[in-house]
């Protein structure tokens, strides 16, 4: 046993040594100029191969927003749209006995976003739509006639306040028809038949104001958003006094058409995206993966410069546009190019940087893709913000803009593995 | 009996454990001096006399291996093996930064088995030759079209170069001796790279190199010796040993985990105009050290070691090849061995004892600047009594720097324990 009782002397001062050593562990900054970071890192620019403008059609129905009013922009043209809305007939809240002379009102909820004259009011007219319209399958361009020969309401929007339009006793009682109709069909017939109203700018109105359609509540009383709405007399004597006597129908369907015309300035160093599709933006990287050279990435930015100059000096006094916080780049892998972008998330957005006036995609994923395997087939199409009713427009310098500093841009921030 | 063999194994898998909790740590790490090249070179210091500080080129021992010299493996009776574990303790200081940093390593595993005994030796081990262990970090700032990016680089480095040896030594006469070993020299450097940058596109990103490659090499070793030189009963013994230069074909895979095609893949980040392939060279290495035992109870050693670093080759970073400069280290120290007094009783005369010192010049110029190192040794031998093995304890002290003080200095606390088996594992000589 000697020895094992010598042998386990000796384990009091290793394993206290051991204890000293791992309780005290602390990389610190020391040696820190033996790595040359800032060398290992390497910044490429490659100016993208083309950004050319497409156009297409956009859905318009039943969006977030409803778009109307008229706007003459000097720089992307004169925007007319045209407001189609029908309420549903949704009994459950004011039951099917719509008998007697109850008022009918279309409650108009508007954002905080204005197109056009500030200074100005703009006023609408309410006529009866002269065709069934379904909001699916709404898109900008389309015409869809009203009876101009009977106003059903009118209305004046000062700034973006909220305003209730009495609608005519004669639309009233054509949509009670359908309220009140006990058959089974009912729902359908009056999908099928019932055309609703088209709200339209008068002469005169220079701006678009955007109704709040969807929120993030969508129950019938949600006041954020627009409704119609039925005031019963208050001598039923069944209510309590506090209680709101007010009945809220919300929209079945809706959504906008119009025309833009003129189409605005050509600017041969700029591309205008336009969030209607009338104009945006097709990519050509022109990125290989011999291009990239070093396949140890960082981050990889597409970017992109507003005109800023051709936006401030076509900007009339008193005129607003509504701010693009972003842009969006879609993989498109389909000849039908706007149902594509209207039907799907987009791949990457790019949020504006206000210090350098640009948007920066973060496309590190793509060119992952390209340099390990392969990206997913198909163009990349540049838009505007999103296509959520509200008219958005910005120009951007494309491949042709005389400073190469401000032309479409593919940034590559690599490591160079082969530096310490 | 079998009680005493299962202690005994225990106490040889206690380093290993120990090795196995350090494992788990990811940053047990060495000096920051190790980025540079293939690592810092090592001394495996003697198995029996770590106290001196010294490799024991010269130094012979029936009871415990050597591995400074393949000449001693034919001289001696027993089997003989090693295990040995070192731990170190690093501070290091540059300008107003401080790190401590941690070490620990299995450092020797090696047997010598007495084909012919007191002639002929056989000696298989395994053994560090270089380590690069480390832990860097280095703050910066880039721009990339015009955005202003701040981001931390880390870097952190594990392995180093280990041969497996096998070789003879064969003992000519009572006065000379000679031996050879074959080296199987593999290396294994993996470093770790990390970039945070405060930007939350940029993000981080991670990425893993890593250097392997193998290569043959061959040492020779030559062990004088004569008696009774100055006085009757002294001992003089000389030793050499020599690495001849061995170069090592490397290969180099940078790899991390990338998202493609929303799978998270391993990727290869090595583009194709960059470095795959290259070479390591190890430099070659002379050892020398005289031993003089001029009484039962003392032995004295000196040892000079040239290793010619200037000439090693890291083809992967040819400024880090440039950095590399001959090394030179010597050192002196003795052993007091009181147990072999049949009359001393004490508890303190139980034990051998060793001391020493050594200066090594380094293998770097940082910057134009050496990076020298003073070491101060001391140990302990715990002798099992009846039976010829031993636990030997080595304490080392160590200053490393540069004059220049923008340069790194360090002050090393280590710790070596080498359990030294010759009787209970492997069968007693004949005619003991």
């Amino acid at each position: 046993m000697q020895v094992i009782t010598r042998l386990f002397k000796v384990a009091a001062p290793v394993v206290l040594f051991l204890i000293f050593i791992t309780a005290c562990e602390d990389p610190g900054g020391v040696g820190s100029d033996f790595l040359d970071s800032e060398g290992k890192l390497e910044t490429r620019t490659l100016p993208v191969q083309s950004l050319d403008p497409v156009q297409s059609s956009a859905y318009s129905g039943n969006l977030s927003f409803m778009a109307l009013g008229e706007v003459d922009d000097p720089l992307f043209g004169r925007y007319r749209s045209v407001g189609l809305i029908k309420p549903a007939i949704d009994t459950t809240s004011i039951g099917s006995d719509v008998t007697g002379e109850i008022p009918f009102q279309l409650r108009l909820v508007f954002s905080g976003a204005v197109y056009g004259d500030t200074l100005t009011s703009a006023t609408f007219e309410i006529y009866r739509a002269e065709d069934v319209w379904r909001g699916n399958e709404l898109k900008f361009e389309e015409s869809q006639p009203f009876d101009s020969a009977e106003k059903v309401g009118e209305f004046t929007v000062n700034q973006n306040e909220t305003v209730e339009v009495d609608l005519s006793q004669t639309w009233r009682e054509e949509f009670e028809a359908y309220l009140s109709n006990q058959e089974v069909d009912r729902d359908s017939t009056y999908r099928e038949e019932f055309p609703g109203l088209a709200i339209v700018p008068a002469d005169g109105t220079e701006k678009m104001l955007f109704a709040v359609m969807q929120s993030s509540s969508s129950d019938a009383d949600n006041l954020d958003q627009t409704r119609f709405v039925r005031t019963p007399p208050e001598d039923s004597g069944e209510e309590e006094e506090d209680e709101d006597p007010r009945q809220f129908l919300p929209p079945l369907d809706w959504g906008y058409v119009g025309e833009r015309d003129p189409a605005g300035q050509a600017d041969p160093e700029s591309i205008h995206l336009l969030s209607t599709l009338h104009s945006f933006g097709e990519l050509e990287t022109g990125l290989t993966s011999e291009e990239v050279e070093n396949r140890n990435l960082v981050h990889v930015q597409l970017v992109v410069n507003v005109n800023r100059q051709s936006l401030e000096a076509n900007l009339p006094d008193h005129f607003n546009r509504p701010a693009v916080n972003q842009l969006q780049l879609h993989r498109v892998n389909s000849d039908r190019v706007g149902d594509w972008i209207f039907s799907r998330q987009p791949d990457f957005v790019a949020l504006y940087d206000e210090e350098t006036d640009s948007y920066r995609f973060n496309i590190t994923s793509h060119v992952r893709d390209l340099l390990y395997d392969a990206p997913r087939p198909g163009t990349f199409y540049m838009t505007a913000q999103s296509m959520n009713g509200v008219l958005f427009t910005i120009p951007l310098y494309n491949d042709q803009a005389s400073d190469d500093d401000r032309r479409p841009r593919i940034v590559i921030t690599s490591v160079n593995s082969d530096e310490s | 009996m079998i009680y005493r063999l299962l202690s005994i194994t225990v106490w040889a898998l206690f380093p290993a454990l120990l090795m196995a909790q350090g494992e788990e740590r990811q940053n047990h790490t060495g000096s920051a001096y190790s980025h540079v090249a293939f690592g810092e070179p090592l001394d495996l210091y003697a198995a029996g006399a770590s106290g001196t500080g010294l490799r024991g080129v010269s130094s012979f021992d029936n009871y415990v291996v050597n591995s400074a010299n393949p000449a001693l493996w034919g001289v001696g009776a027993y089997s003989r093996g090693a295990l040995s574990l070192d731990m170190q303790h690093l501070n290091a200081t540059q300008g107003v930064n401080q790190s401590a940093r941690n070490r620990y390593m299995i450092e020797r595993f090696q047997l010598i088995l007495p084909i012919q005994r007191n002639r002929l030796g056989l000696s298989v081990g395994f053994m560090p030759v270089t380590r690069s262990n480390f832990s860097l970090e280095n703050e910066g700032s880039m721009t990339s079209d015009q955005l202003d990016v701040e981001f931390l680089n880390q870097v952190e480095g594990t392995g180093g170069v280990n041969r497996a040896e096998a070789g003879l030594g064969y003992r000519i006469n009572s006065n000379i001796a000679v031996g050879y070993a074959m080296n199987y020299y593999f290396a294994s450097l993996n470093r770790y790279h990390r970039f945070d940058f405060d930007n939350a596109a940029f993000g981080s990103m991670t990425y893993d190199e890593q250097l392997t490659g193998t290569g043959l090499g061959h040492r020779f070793g030559l062990f004088l010796r004569r008696g009774d030189l100055l006085n009757e009963g002294d001992d003089w013994a000389a030793g050499f040993n020599i690495f001849l230069p061995t170069e090592l074909d490397m290969s180099r895979d940078v790899e991390s985990y990338r998202l493609v095609r929303n799978q998270n893949q391993r990727v290869d980040l090595l583009g194709d105009s960059s470095v795959r392939n290259g070479t390591i060279e190890l430099p070659l290495e002379f050892n020398m050290g005289l031993t003089y035992t001029p009484s039962r109870y003392f032995v004295l050693h000196a040892e000079w070691l040239e290793q010619k670093f200037g000439s090693a080759r890291y083809t992967f970073q040819a400024s880090q090849e440039q950095m590399l400069r001959n090394r030179r280290r010597m050192g002196g120290g003795f052993e007091f061995h009181p147990y072999r007094n049949d009359e001393a009783g004490g508890f303190f005369s139980r034990f051998k004892y060793s001391a020493g010192a050594s200066k090594d010049t380094g293998y770097l110029n940082v910057g134009g600047d050496t990076v020298d190192t003073v070491t101060l040794h001391a140990g302990l031998g715990i002798l099992s009594g009846r039976t010829a093995s031993s636990v030997d304890i080595g304490f080392y002290m160590g200053f490393r720097g540069a004059e220049n003080s923008q340069q790194v200095d360090e002050r090393i606390w280590g710790l070596k324990v080498t359990l030294n088996l010759a009787e209970i594992m492997f069968v007693p000589p004949m005619f003991q």
